[in-house]
């Protein structure tokens, strides 16, 4: 029995002396894989001084020069829009890595990162931008910077060229918890223009990484088959022949008006919105369309600056066919998100508890009630709202009655309809008696989801207590999860580099000490694992077993 | 129809119960103890080439859930033992 045990305990430091041992072998193996750890500078970025105000952007190419305007985009490639923000682009035959420099107003000085963004056919892939502690980042070579404090308005304004399909541009936003209480995340509205930004302040750091995703418990803004080049003057560089649609309503007394000429590229699939332009006073609209001419160059074009679309109405018609939806998001602390999405589960999120209980799908343009949502509920959570591409403010935020024909709805409307299976077959009248069952006792599909997750367990006291320790626990279900930092070159160490022979100008070192994606790491890596996996499930299993055999009374160790 | 109805008389009276307790806003720091837990958790997930994290996490989910049906199992056998000469034991 003493040997069973022995046995036993052995199994179990199994994986503890194979962590020690592997661990050993991955220090060296990193070590070896990145000699370049040596503090050698990158090619370093020109600071435009006049564009160190708040919001302003700087892009360097890979070699660390700077351009400004269309030169670098008709290069094909990462461009810079003069004033107010930065644009990736692609050329034909773009593929490499990118670099992209950001820099931001501050109090006093300023703090700027240098990333490197891997671009490829596609879309962008991942990359960084960081904002660090301010101490890190200087002016000049004399500039101690501004000590103890990031306080920047991190207000990016810019595009991201969607050359894929329909690539999802991310920023997820890292921070320590005294910056995660100063806002929601960073989103993206149409054409991947910032559409909300926030003062971060805070004393730690902040970073803001470009990806496809966000991994659990980080803020993010998905920019889902965005756009560049809808606004006027904005043409994409693009090697797509590109799409062009002129917005025109036919008004009353023959008129016709011309909106803004919209450009995209011809590959898109979903055209992106288009509003209707506004018919002269004194006349109604009568039509709506969208004549479309393929044309384009399959040279890149300049990038120019524009500005992010304003609603022109409460309600814009969002395409030709008018269906924008009215989307309510619920943004928990944690960052998940919860979207109202046309059953019952906005109940809580008003304060006006006969707009709570159902919310469907809002439509066409005439609203009427005011939905007010609670600014801040119990546990925390805001909330969004969007008309479609748009992001109105809550007191905009109203909900329009559905039209027969225009709009959808969801709910009991759906036992009538035959989504629930109650389908009254005339010709097959036997069939009726099991058909009254069904409707009667089958709830529609949803239904307890629906009415479990309506309730706000987290608004009492013994619930908050419960969330709040739930929300503790729940990031510890996406340990092991790959993503952005996540993945084979695992996590990033920036080391913030002063080349002394220069002025004073400042990058950010990235490194991947424990890079796992060439050999010899990777094959170490990929022997390690699961071999370190199984011992693991392995000392699980005999824990688990002597667990268990406990419970009905034996004595010995399993 | 009938369903739906009993399973919304159910739920609304859950919510009626738990409008009746009292609330509270969670302290600050519960938040912040969260927000920590999710930068470790990312931070740790970058060792993830190295550190079988995922059947970690499987391991010790699975002990946690034996563990809470061992408690339970000898919390009923006292129980029943009280009853049958046992004395409250569950050895």
């Amino acid at each position: 029995m003493h040997t069973k045990r022995t046995l036993a305990a052995r199994a179990g430091f199994l994986p503890a002396l194979a962590v020690l041992v592997m661990t050993s072998l991955f220090v060296v193996a990193g070590t070896n894989a990145r000699p370049a750890l040596a503090l050698v500078a990158p090619p370093l970025p020109v600071y435009l001084p006049g564009s160190l105000v708040t919001g302003s952007a700087v892009v360097a190419d890979a070699a660390g020069t700077v351009a400004v305007g269309s030169a670098a985009a008709a290069a094909g490639g990462v461009a810079v829009v003069a004033a107010g923000g930065f644009a990736i682009g692609y050329g034909s035959g773009l593929a490499g890595t990118a670099a992209v420099k950001l820099v931001w107003g501050w109090a006093s000085g300023h703090s700027s990162s240098y990333a490197a963004i891997p671009v490829q056919q596609g879309g962008i892939q991942a990359g960084s931008l960081y904002c660090m502690e301010s101490s890190t980042f200087r002016t000049t070579a004399s500039d101690p910077g501004t000590v103890g404090t990031c306080n920047a308005n991190v207000n990016l304004s810019g595009t991201f060229k969607n050359v894929g399909t329909s690539a999802t541009v991310v920023l997820c936003r890292y921070t320590s918890s005294s910056l995660s209480s100063t806002g929601g995340p960073i989103t993206l509205g149409t054409n991947g223009q910032v559409a909300q930004s926030q003062l971060v302040s805070g004393v730690v750091a902040e970073t803001i990484r470009v990806g496809s995703a966000c991994p659990a418990g980080v803020g993010d803004g998905r920019v889902p088959g965005r756009y560049i080049g809808t606004a006027p003057g904005s043409v994409a560089a693009n090697n797509d022949p590109t799409v062009t649609t002129i917005p025109t309503s036919s008004c009353t007394g023959g008129v016709t008006v011309s909106g803004v000429a919209i450009t995209y590229k011809g590959s898109d699939v979903t055209p992106p919105p288009m509003v209707a332009p506004a018919c002269p006073a004194g006349t109604s609209r009568t039509g709506f369309t969208t004549p479309t001419t393929a044309g384009g160059s399959t040279a890149p074009a300049p990038l120019a600056p524009w500005t992010a679309p304003t609603i022109p109405s409460a309600f814009p018609e969002c395409n030709p066919a008018g269906n924008c939806q009215l989307v309510l998001t619920k943004v928990a602390p944690g960052g998940s998100t919860f979207t109202c999405n046309g059953t019952d589960e906005c109940q809580g999120w008003s304060t006006l508890p006969e707009l709570a209980p159902k919310r469907t799908v809002w439509d066409v343009t005439t609203g009427t009630q005011v939905l007010v949502l609670v600014p801040t509920a119990p546990d925390g959570s805001t909330y969004r709202c969007q008309w479609g591409p748009y992001e109105l403010k809550a007191s905009e935020c109203k909900t329009v009655p559905t039209e027969p024909g225009t709009g959808t709805s969801t709910g009991d409307e759906a036992d009538a309809d035959g989504a629930n299976g109650c389908h009254w077959k005339l010709s097959k009248p036997w069939t009726w008696p099991y058909t009254a069952l069904v409707c009667a006792f089958v709830p529609p599909p949803g239904t307890f989801e629906a009415g479990w997750t309506s309730i706000n367990w987290c608004a009492s006291a013994p619930g908050v207590l419960t969330c709040a320790v739930s929300e503790l626990v729940a990031p510890f279900t996406h340990l092991g999860e790959s993503g952005p930092g996540a993945d084979c070159h695992g996590a990033e160490i920036g080391v913030p580099v002063l080349d002394p022979r220069t002025t004073g100008s400042d990058a950010d070192l990235t490194l991947h000490p424990w890079d796992a994606c060439s050999n010899a790491a990777q094959a170490i890596s990929g022997f390690w694992i699961p071999f370190s996996s199984a011992a693991i499930y392995l000392g699980g299993v005999f824990l688990g077993a002597r667990m268990l055999a406990s419970t009905i009374g034996a004595k010995e160790a399993v | 129809m009938v369903t739906k109805l009993v399973y919304n008389l159910v739920t609304g009276f859950l919510s009626f119960l738990l409008g009746l307790l009292p609330t509270f806003a969670p302290p600050t720091w519960l938040h912040d103890l969260g927000s920590y837990a999710a930068d470790g958790v990312a931070f740790a997930n970058g060792f993830h080439a190295w550190v079988p994290l995922t059947a970690m996490r499987n391991v010790f989910g699975t002990l946690l859930t034996i563990g809470g049906v061992v408690l339970a199992v000898r919390a009923v056998r006292i129980g029943i033992s009280l009853f049958t000469g046992g004395g409250g034991s569950a050895a």
